[in-house]
Parts: structure tokens; C-alpha cells; sequence
């Protein structure tokens, strides 16, 4: 039902997958998605038909473990399959012949899929301190530039390719229900391929059946594309903020708060008026997750949900685990703060993040898996050099400084070499 | 279980529990309860009762209860209420109540959502959709997503 294109062109199975344990990998260059989808991902419904688990599924299980919703529960309830009663629901799950057919047939299947996650590429006009080369190519420049990485410049978009874009959306085409497509950057907005995808999708009257969400770095705003995807059935904005402080502008750098504020409220506004889902999506680390009550606060009040991100893979130095124990408390108590205040979540977990009916319990779902992840994930302070060794040559070159904007760290990282 | 294979090819249950009460002064009411199809209760209800059996979890999910013979000059009280319906352990009284029709003999409009059968007639819910596909509505779990298409491929 699922798949999803990285930034370069590459198709994985899974949005969640890990990169470097996932070897079906192939280029959408290489191979057509529909060939990708029913063939090359069949070692994998074999493997996991056969009840053992796949590599690239770590990072689900992490999150499952300290209660906060997986991808992978995220996708089951899409088909009925309730997390909490797996065995008794599966038999009932919308797919079910089709999960007979794949084990009848090598677990190949004649669908396509439904449900997309699209990484368009890399371009993107933000450095944040957590990304990568392969996601941002501000950052990939940046570090070259410092001598970190070999390749500055490399631009290996796959949306930059008229031929790869026909293949991807000639699938779309073709595909009896499709039901969701996500896209991301680099930034979205940013990214030409975005708007040429949505016109193809319009022209090919799709737009009426098929729900659109992307996601935005809160720095570009573009009438053009609003205008283009209020002719879809539904659209789910996704906007990236890590706080509501000015730690974020040196998180999400160059951005500043003072801009990515007043943008965040157009696009609640624009939102509201047009019946779209918004969602906060951050990506909680080592820098933001003291400050993170404020944004659930903030979310609270303002009836938005948020997706957090996965406990960080990737840097592992930016993991939350790093901190040591005393800043770990002062966000423990911050967010137990935040969960008392609003009753705590409720028994019945809520799976469905995006419900706007519960936003309270989805927010305190998420928050109270934060500070079991905090109280109970293994210690990995052992990483602070990495980190400070990091920021400190990231800072070299934006000329700041993390102390101007988390005084409180001052121990924490001057003990590990800042 | 321990893998896809086994869970297709084995068919299980899942458990529910139901519990109805009889109110009345004199005239215990005759209630006639079916779960799924199946008659659990057909007979003169004097106390609380709860029932408890096995579900297919691939049926859909009914409940009906039937006042019978009451003879509203004798006992006007006599009736049964449905104190609580859990399936699979979800309590989906709550639930099911306002989606239950009920058809009785009173010339009056009583039309309200109730969960007390006063009238002879039947009260019966029908959720139209296996147990999970219900829970899953009724917990707001968003999309569920059937391969089953009702578009045409654009050629």
C-alpha cells in the first residue's frame, strides 16, 4: 500500500526504513515504482509474512517501545488493523485477500500503491543543525565548505529529471485509488518539481480523489501552489518549527523566529479557511527538547496536532539520550508539567495523529512517550564530544554560538570540550 | 501465532459481554436477546444478567433485544435496559445507543435515543461492518483504506 521516493531518486519500502539496512533499494531512474512496488519489495512481504523482522524496521520498534506512535501503527490502522489487538483484527483488515494472494504468489502483488511519501530532493534554503547532506543542500554546501564531506555540490535531485517525474506520476495515473501522496524537500516549496507533480496531478483529474500533504521549512509562501492545491480533495500541511523560542533560529538555521512566526499564522490561517489539516512536525534533539512544552502549548491553544519525529537515528549525537542526567529532569518536569496540567492522555491510545477531534490526547500521547524515552532510553552521553566537535565547526562558520541560546547547557557542554 | 501465514489460515473469536437488567414492580419483563443472530436470553428477565460468549470477528456486529407480551395495565414499569455491551474488551454501549433503531407499539413518538426498552417492540443495533471496522469508526482512526477501486485508471 505504501512506499516512498528518497530526495535522490532512491525507493525504499517504507518512509521509516532505515537507510543503511535497507537493500532493496533502486532508483527510480533505474526502475519504474510499479515494477519497484510489485516485484523488488516481495523479499520483503515474504520476510515479514513469514513473522520475522526486517532490518530497516528499528526505528518503528524504538518508538513503539516508549509509547509513541510508530509509523508502522500509523499504516496499520489505515487498513484496520488495530495495534492493540493485532492477531484478532488482522483476519478483518481491508486487505486481506491481497495478503493471501502475495503468499500465494511470492509476495508479489498486482496492486500499486495508495499511500506516498515523496522526497522530492534537496534543494533547500535552511542549514537546520540536525539534517543532513543527503536532505539539504544549504547544509551539504556548508560542510563541504568545512572540509566534512567530499561532495559540495552535488546535485543528484531526482525531480530534476523530466523523464523520472513522467514515470512517477504515469503510476499515479494508473492507479485505481490512490489515496495519499506526502511531499518533503529539502523544502518543498522550493523545489520546481512540486508544482509541475501538483499541475500533472490536476490535468489528470486526480486531484479530486487524492488527498496532498507536504511539508514546509515556515519560509516561503507561494500563492501560485496554494492556489494549485485548493483543487484537491483534502490537503494536510505539515510545518517544521522546533520551538517557539529563538533557539529555533539556531536550529533551523538561518531562519528567524521573528519571520517563521508571523508565516506560521498565515498558514494556520490559510488552513482554517480552507478546511486543510495542519500539523506541527519537529524533529525533538539534544537543543529542543527542554523547550518543548511550550510548543505543545502553544498547539493546545491553538487546536493543531503535532507529528514529532522519530527518537533521532540520525546524527545519534543529537539524540535527547546524550543530555546528561539534570538538563534531562529540567525537560522531564517541563513536560510532565504540560501533561498534568491537561489530565494526562487517555487510556485508548489515540493512533490516528491527525485526529483534530482528540488534538489534547494526540498531543498528550506524544509528550508522554517524550518523557518515558528521557527517564528510560540508555544513556548516551558518551556522545557529547561528537556533538560540541560538531556545532563547534558548524558555529565556525554561522557565527554563533549555542550559549546565546541555551545558557543553561553551559556544563553540559563546556564538560565536553566546548 | 507467529507469522502472517499462521493468522490467515487460522479463523479465531473474540469475546464479548453483555449485560441487561430487568426493571419492573410486579410483572418481571419477557425479553428476547440476540447477539450476532444467535438467541442468548428468551424468557422472563428478573434480575441483572450478564452474557458471555464468542463473536466471529468477521460478521457484522448486531444486537437486538425484544419486549414481549407486556401488558401495560398490569406493570407499566416492566421493561429491560442495556447496562453495558463489551466486545473484544471495549465497551461500546456508549457507542452503538444512539445508532440503534427502535420499533415499538406506542402511538407516541419515542424516538429519542434510549438505551431502556419500555415498550413492546424490538430495539436492535447494526453496525453494518465487522467489529474492528466499527471500533476503528468510532475511535476516529481515520482513512480506511480498501483496495477495492471506484476509479478508472487514467489511460
Amino acid at each position: 500500500m505504501h512506499m516512498t521516493i528518497k530526495a535522490n531518486g532512491d525507493m525504499r519500502f517504507c518512509r521509516w526504513a532505515q537507510r543503511d539496512k535497507d537493500h532493496t533499494s533502486v532508483n527510480i531512474r533505474d526502475v519504474d515504482p510499479d515494477t519497484f512496488f510489485r516485484e523488488h519489495m516481495s523479499p520483503i512481504r515474504q520476510t515479514m509474512m513469514r513473522g520475522e523482522k526486517y532490518p530497516g524496521c528499528d526505528d518503528c520498534i524504538v518508538m513503539e517501545q516508549y509509547g509513541k506512535v510508530s509509523g508502522r501503527q500509523k499504516q496499520m490502522i489505515k487498513v484496520g488493523i488495530d495495534p492493540d489487538r493485532f492477531t484478532q483484527s488482522f483476519r478483518t483488515n481491508t486487505h486481506v485477500s491481497e495478503f493471501r494472494q502475495s503468499a500465494k504468489n511470492n509476495g508479489t502483488t498486482d496492486l500499486l500503491p495508495v499511500d506516498w511519501q515523496v522526497d522530492l530532493g534537496s534543494l533547500c534554503n535552511s542549514g537546520c543543525v540536525f539534517c543532513s547532506e543527503r536532505s539539504s543542500s544549504r547544509l551539504r554546501a556548508e560542510l563541504f565548505k568545512l572540509g566534512m564531506i567530499d561532495k559540495g555540490r552535488v546535485n543528484d535531485d531526482w525531480t530534476g529529471d523530466p523523464l523520472a517525474i513522467k514515470k512517477f506520476t504515469d503510476v499515479l495515473a494508473k492507479t485505481p485509488r490512490l489515496h495519499y501522496i506526502h511531499f518533503i524537500g529539502g523544502e518543498t516549496l522550493m523545489n520546481k518539481g512540486f508544482k509541475i507533480i501538483l499541475q500533472e496531478l490536476v490535468d489528470k483529474g486526480i486531484n479530486t480523489e487524492c488527498t496532498i500533504g507536504f511539508t514546509t521549512n515556515l519560509t516561503i509562501w507561494d500563492e501560485g501552489i496554494n492556489s494549485l492545491l485548493k483543487k484537491f480533495k483534502e490537503v494536510q500541511v505539515g510545518v517544521s518549527i522546533e520551538s517557539l523560542s529563538e533557539v529555533n533560529d539556531y536550529l533551523r538555521w538561518p531562519s528567524k523566529i521573528a519571520e517563521v512566526k508571523p508565516m506560521l499564522e498565515r498558514y494556520v490561517t490559510l488552513s482554517k479557511d480552507n478546511d486543510w489539516c495542519l500539523t506541527v512536525r519537529n524533529t525533538p534533539t539534544v537543543f529542543s527538547v527542554s523547550k518543548m512544552s511550550s510548543l505543545y502549548e502553544f498547539c493546545a491553544d491553538n487546536k493543531i496536532n503535532i507529528e514529532s519525529c522519530n527518537f533521532l537515528n540520525k546524527p545519534e549525537f543529537m539524540r535527547t539520550s546524550v543530555l546528561p542526567a539534570s538538563i534531562k529532569q529540567v525537560a522531564v518536569k517541563s513536560l510532565k508539567h504540560f501533561i498534568e496540567k491537561h489530565g494526562g492522555a487517555s487510556e485508548d491510545k489515540n493512533y490516528n495523529s491527525r485526529d483534530r477531534s482528540d488534538t489534547l490526547n494526540v498531543l498528550l500521547t506524544d509528550a508522554e512517550s517524550w518523557v518515558k524515552y528521557l527517564e528510560e532510553a540508555p544513556d548516551e552521553s558518551y556522545r557529547a564530544n561528537d556533538l560540541v566537535n560538531y556545532i563547534k565547526k558548524l558555529e565556525s562558520s554561522r557565527q554563533n554560538n549555542i550559549l546565546e541560546y541555551l545558557p543553561e547547557y553551559e556544563n553540559f557542554l563546556r564538560s565536553a570540550g566546548y | 501465532m507467529k507469522t502472517f501465514y499462521d493468522l490467515l489460515d487460522t479463523k479465531r473469536t473474540i469475546r464479548y459481554c453483555c449485560e441487561i437488567s430487568a426493571l419492573f414492580e410486579t410483572v418481571p419483563p419477557k425479553v428476547r436477546l440476540e447477539i450476532n443472530g444467535e438467541v442468548v436470553h428468551d424468557g422472563h428477565l428478573r434480575e441483572n444478567k450478564i452474557f458471555k460468549g464468542d463473536l466471529d470477528p468477521e460478521t457484522h456486529i448486531k444486537l437486538r433485544i425484544t419486549l414481549q407480551d407486556k401488558q401495560y395495565n398490569k406493570d407499566s414499569v416492566s421493561a429491560v435496559k442495556l447496562r453495558s455491551f463489551v466486545v473484544d474488551d471495549f465497551e461500546l454501549k456508549d457507542q452503538i445507543t444512539h445508532r440503534s433503531v427502535y420499533e415499538h407499539d406506542s402511538s407516541d413518538e419515542h424516538n429519542t435515543v434510549t438505551d431502556h426498552i419500555g415498550w413492546n417492540g424490538s430495539w436492535q443495533f447494526d453496525a453494518g461492518m465487522p467489529f474492528y471496522h466499527f471500533k476503528h469508526k468510532v475511535m476516529n482512526r481515520g482513512w480506511l483504506i480498501s483496495p477495492r477501486s471506484n476509479r478508472k485508471p487514467i489511460s
